[in-house]
């Protein structure tokens, strides 16, 4: 609390009949008139719309107002306005507190008029007394490099960097292959138009190579990456080419005399490659690399070189270090396939005439290991019957329950390619479902049947391999006639899934980003945020973030391209100061080894220096106060959530009838979300509960929950997203770790373990909000307030104890 | 970006009688690495000269002063890039390669030596 006593303005909102028509707004306006500190308390029709803000403005200039509240809807809806008018009243926009009367109390509780008015009573109670705690903060500026990282060079990191290149700004390409271009530049044609691939994707890769702003940097991996939004440092590692990228020509002498061959990757093995190679005519850059597990060092290649005027091949080439300072970054790591021969009955790397798409997709490309000829293992020769097996590794609880996005078109455009070139082959494709959504897909779905291939429903149990022959025969079930059936045919060609690019574990410990259940890395928000990371300034785009065919990922590295754009055009950026601070003072690592609160950091937020205090980096720190809840000695304090903040709320809530009441720690994303929308969806819950909003359920220290019950609280729930989905990374998991022991707890003290619940659920599940809440409340009459009052009596002593620095 | 499936094209090595075959099959191109044993004396030239460490060799075991096992060379399939030096050096002509079933040594295909040459160096 600042030096003099706060002066604080309330004001509540009418919301028209949305809040008055439940709640007596009067009498709360009344009421908060009454308690400490108030100076002046008002009721308004719409306190959003101009009027309301204006009468603010001029009650803080009047009164001299150093705090203000507004009573009305949810602070995830209009808190942003009423900072903006109280700063532009000169007050600091952080001295602004809410209190949601609408979607938390006159939505839900229309039926009971007086409790509703007794809890807003009881809501702006709580909000003014945070907002005594309150403190001005300043909103931080760090500087922005005006520049991009952009990991992984296939079809969306390209399109990424051009972009960002074209509007001026310097942009480091790092990719892993000796060449980019990706997966896309492997295919033959692309659906649903049939253009040639490399065509359309060649000139792109030539724009990268020529790009004045990109410097690409092939045949290299992002190693370490520090520092934060606007000021990243990376430490990218390049492998040794053994051949001088500024003096190879690309004129491919060297290949001529290397004796070694060894098959090559980017023709799925179908083919050979030498030990010194480019991996495909069109590869960007258009250097030679030599592949030292190959290479039998007999230097015909130097020599040759030599006979060029040039020297090029250099043996004594060293991994190099290289060293970027970056605004922001941009992961387009793409994917990898599924690897079929996991699926034992499909018999792939088993029977010589299993085949995956991608090896298809060589073969049929006329720059590929057969020149365009689709031909068997076993005997080189054209199949005269195929069939397609579509989702492998895909939609199946036994490998990945994901659809792999793509499948079902390649192997429609696969199908198509086939009849085009060989009329005469029998082609089946076998298929669960067949999907083809988005602009021109079910017309080629269409053009495909038209064709004469062989649309067959059901997935296969069995594929056998006839030993002479070497044809196939399928066993399945026709699911459109019921009937098992087996279908022979001489190749067989499976569509195996995509899976997350092998390192995408190691990358996303590297920047500190999450990856979905599946492994890919995952978004920020699915509908609001599909681009960002939640790590700022760090996005995703293409199929690294799940499977996307090109135009998807096309648009995709476009809109990565205008989020970091938005960032490095303005020079820098502004954070919100709700972030961790640790009192040098308190914190024990200057005496003894500590150092938890570093562990505990989703973000890696702390550096803990031994014999000093732990110091947290305000630029990277997302405020969700989970070290401010795990430090031992309560050193950490998280700005505008601090324990007197949440404390003084707690006493505030139950000043009065405690037993009563339930208090309800939300996490703003999640939990505090399913609570606004039971609101909004006008879901009917009894009044009891008295919701406090923290950022993230890992700010919840368990004292927070033993103080509601020292206080008499009837119950106490603890709430935040569910596993996985936590918006600060772990959040979640540090809070269950912490307040788990709670149950164990909680009854040695006396207190009935089911009188507290920890509860994990999305935004969107309001109805199991509605109903926990009912739940809850049937517990606290079953109980009777007798029982409760009596328990907590038995408690306080222990509590009172174990509490002793909090005071009151 | 790895491409995963690297079951094509590796290097199966099988026995056959007396003889080690090292069998790379590509979809268009075929290799064959192949040990005579009965012919091999287990000098170890090839083990010594080849490029990629690929040659295992095992010198005889004796018992007392009777050698109980002849001395002898085996291959490491996933060290063997299939250059052929080993066919080149072998002095009992034990070893073979072939590609495409003809008989073909890509070392002397190129005229090279890679260790003589690693010598100058
Ligand atoms: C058989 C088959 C046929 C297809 N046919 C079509 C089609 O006809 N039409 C269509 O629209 N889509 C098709 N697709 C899908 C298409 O391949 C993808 O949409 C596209 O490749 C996605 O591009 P991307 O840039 O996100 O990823 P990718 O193409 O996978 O590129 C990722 C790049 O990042 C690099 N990389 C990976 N990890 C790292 C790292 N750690 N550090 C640095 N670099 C890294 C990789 O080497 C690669 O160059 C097909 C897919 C398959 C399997
Ligand atoms: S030195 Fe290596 S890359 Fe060069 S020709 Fe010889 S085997 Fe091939
Ligand atoms: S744990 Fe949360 S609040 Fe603490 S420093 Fe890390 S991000 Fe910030
Ligand atoms: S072929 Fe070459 S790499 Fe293979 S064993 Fe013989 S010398 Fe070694
Ligand atoms: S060089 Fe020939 S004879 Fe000597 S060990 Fe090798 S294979 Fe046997």
């Amino acid at each position: 609390m600042g030096e003099e006593e706060p002066r604080i303005g309330v004001y509540v909102c009418h919301c028209g009949l949305n809040i008055a028509g439940v709640v007596d707004v009067e009498k709360v306006a009344r009421e908060a008139a009454k308690l400490p500190n108030v100076v002046v308390s008002k009721d308004y029709r719409y306190m959003c719309a101009d009027p309301g803000q204006e009468m603010i403005k001029e009650d803080i200039k009047k009164y001299n107002l150093t705090r203000v509240v507004v009573a009305s809807c949810s602070p995830r809806m209009h808190e942003p306005t009423f900072r903006r008018c109280v700063e532009s009243a000169g007050l600091n926009p952080f001295l602004f507190e809410m209190a949601n009367i609408r979607e938390h109390c006159s939505w839900c509780h229309p039926h009971y008029p007086e409790d509703a008015t007794e809890k807003a009573i009881d809501l702006v109670k709580m909000a003014v007394a945070k907002a005594r705690y309150l403190s001005p903060l300043e909103v931080i500026k760090v500087p922005v490099t005006r520049a991009a990282l952009v990991i992984g060079g296939g079809v969306a990191g390209i399109h990424a960097a051009l972009d960002l290149a074209d509007m001026g700004f310097k942009v480091y390409l790092v990719e892993r292959s000796p060449s980019i271009g990706g997966r896309m530049a492997q295919l033959d044609k692309t659906f649903p138009t049939l253009d040639c691939s490399i065509c359309i994707l060649g000139p792109k890769m030539v724009d990268v190579a020529n790009h004045p702003n990109i410097e690409l940097i092939t045949y290299a991996e992002v190693k370490r990456v520090e520092g934060y939004i606007g000021n990243f440092r990376v430490t990218v590692v390049k492998k040794p080419r053994y051949v001088l990228e500024s003096e190879c020509n690309g004129c491919g002498e060297c290949v001529k005399v290397c004796p070694v061959e060894v098959p090559n990757e980017f023709d799925e093995n179908l083919g050979p490659r030498k030990a010194i190679y480019v991996p495909f005519p069109q590869a960007i850059p258009m250097v030679y690399t030599i592949d030292m597990d190959a290479c039998i060092e007999c230097y015909n290649c130097v020599e040759a070189c030599k006979e060029q005027g040039r020297e090029a091949i250099d043996f004594d080439m060293k991994e190099e270090e290289i060293h970027l300072e970056v605004g922001t970054i941009i992961v387009a790591t793409g994917y990898d396939l599924y690897d079929p021969s996991r699926v034992r009955a499909y018999g792939y790397g088993l029977y010589d005439n299993v085949f995956t798409a991608i090896e298809l997709e060589r073969m049929i490309n006329a720059a590929g290991p057969t020149q365009g000829h689709v031909i068997r293992f076993s005997d080189r020769r054209t199949p005269r019957s195929l069939a397609f097996i579509t989702c492998v590794g895909s939609r199946d609880v036994k490998t990945n329950i994901y659809c792999s996005g793509f499948c079902c078109m390649y192997t429609l455009k696969n199908a198509i390619l086939l009849k085009e070139h060989y009329p005469e082959m029998q082609i089946y494709v076998l298929f669960m479902d067949l999907r083809a959504p988005f602009k021109g897909y079910e017309e080629f779905y269409r053009r495909a049947r038209e064709e004469g291939i062989i649309f067959l429903r059901g997935r296969p149990t069995e594929l056998y391999e006839d030993p002479k022959t070497k044809n196939l025969i399928i066993s399945m079930e026709n699911l459109s006639t019921g009937e098992p059936m087996d279908l022979e045919v001489e190749m067989v060609v499976l569509s195996n899934a995509a899976v997350p690019a092998a390192g995408t574990e190691e990358l996303s410990r590297i920047l500190t980003v999450s990856r979905d259940a599946s492994g890919f890395f995952m978004e920020a928000h699915p509908k609001l945020r599909p681009i960002d990371s939640p790590t700022d300034g760090v996005f995703f785009c293409g199929a690294a973030q799940g499977p996307k065919d090109i135009p998807y990922s096309v648009a995709q590295g476009s809109a990565a391209a205008s989020r970091a754009a938005r960032i490095m055009a303005r020079g820098e950026w502004e954070i919100e100061p709700i972030v961790a601070y640790v009192d040098p003072e308190r914190c024990r690592n200057t005496k003894t080894k500590c150092g938890i609160c570093a562990t505990k950091c989703p973000y890696g937020a702390i550096t803990v220096e031994e014999g000093k205090a732990a110091v947290v980096n305000t630029a990277k720190c997302h405020g969700c106060g989970t070290c401010a809840a795990d430090c031992p000695a309560n050193a950490i304090t998280q700005m505008h959530f601090t324990d007197a903040q949440i404390i003084a709320q707690i006493h505030a809530a139950l000043e009065e009838k405690p037993e009563e009441k339930i208090i309800g720690f939300l996490c703003n994303w999640c939990s505090y979300g399913a609570a606004d929308l039971a609101g909004t969806s006008r879901m009917e819950y009894p009044p009891n509960i008295r919701i406090i909003r923290v950022m993230c359920s890992g700010r919840l220290d368990r004292d927070f929950i033993l103080e509601a019950f020292r206080k008499g609280a009837g119950m106490v729930l603890a709430s935040g997203c569910r596993f996985g989905d936590c918006h600060y990374i772990s959040g979640n998991y540090n809070a269950e770790r912490r307040l788990k022991p709670l149950f164990k707890m909680l009854p040695r003290f006396g207190i009935s373990p089911e009188r507290f619940r920890l509860e994990w659920f999305s935004a969107a599940e309001a109805g199991f909000f509605t109903n926990l809440v009912k739940e809850m409340v049937e517990t606290l009459k079953r109980l009777g307030p007798e029982r409760i009052r009596e328990e907590n009596e038995k408690a306080r002593p222990f509590l009172d104890r174990m509490l002793k620095h909090i005071g009151g | 970006m790895t491409w995963s499936l690297r079951r094509r094209g590796r290097i199966i090595k099988r026995e056959e009688e007396n003889r080690t075959i090292m069998e790379r099959r590509l979809l268009v191109k075929q290799y064959e690495l192949l040990l005579d044993r009965d012919i091999c004396i287990g000098c170890g030239i090839c083990a010594d000269n080849c490029p990629k460490e690929a040659i295992i060799y095992s010198p005889a075991e004796f018992r007392g002063i009777r050698a109980v096992t002849r001395p002898s060379i085996d291959f490491d399939p996933e060290r063997c890039v299939l250059c052929g030096e080993c066919v080149s050096l072998c002095p009992m002509h034990a070893l073979q390669m072939r590609i495409e079933r003809e008989e073909r040594v890509p070392v002397i295909e190129m005229n090279v030596f890679p260790l003589a040459t690693r010598k100058r160096w």
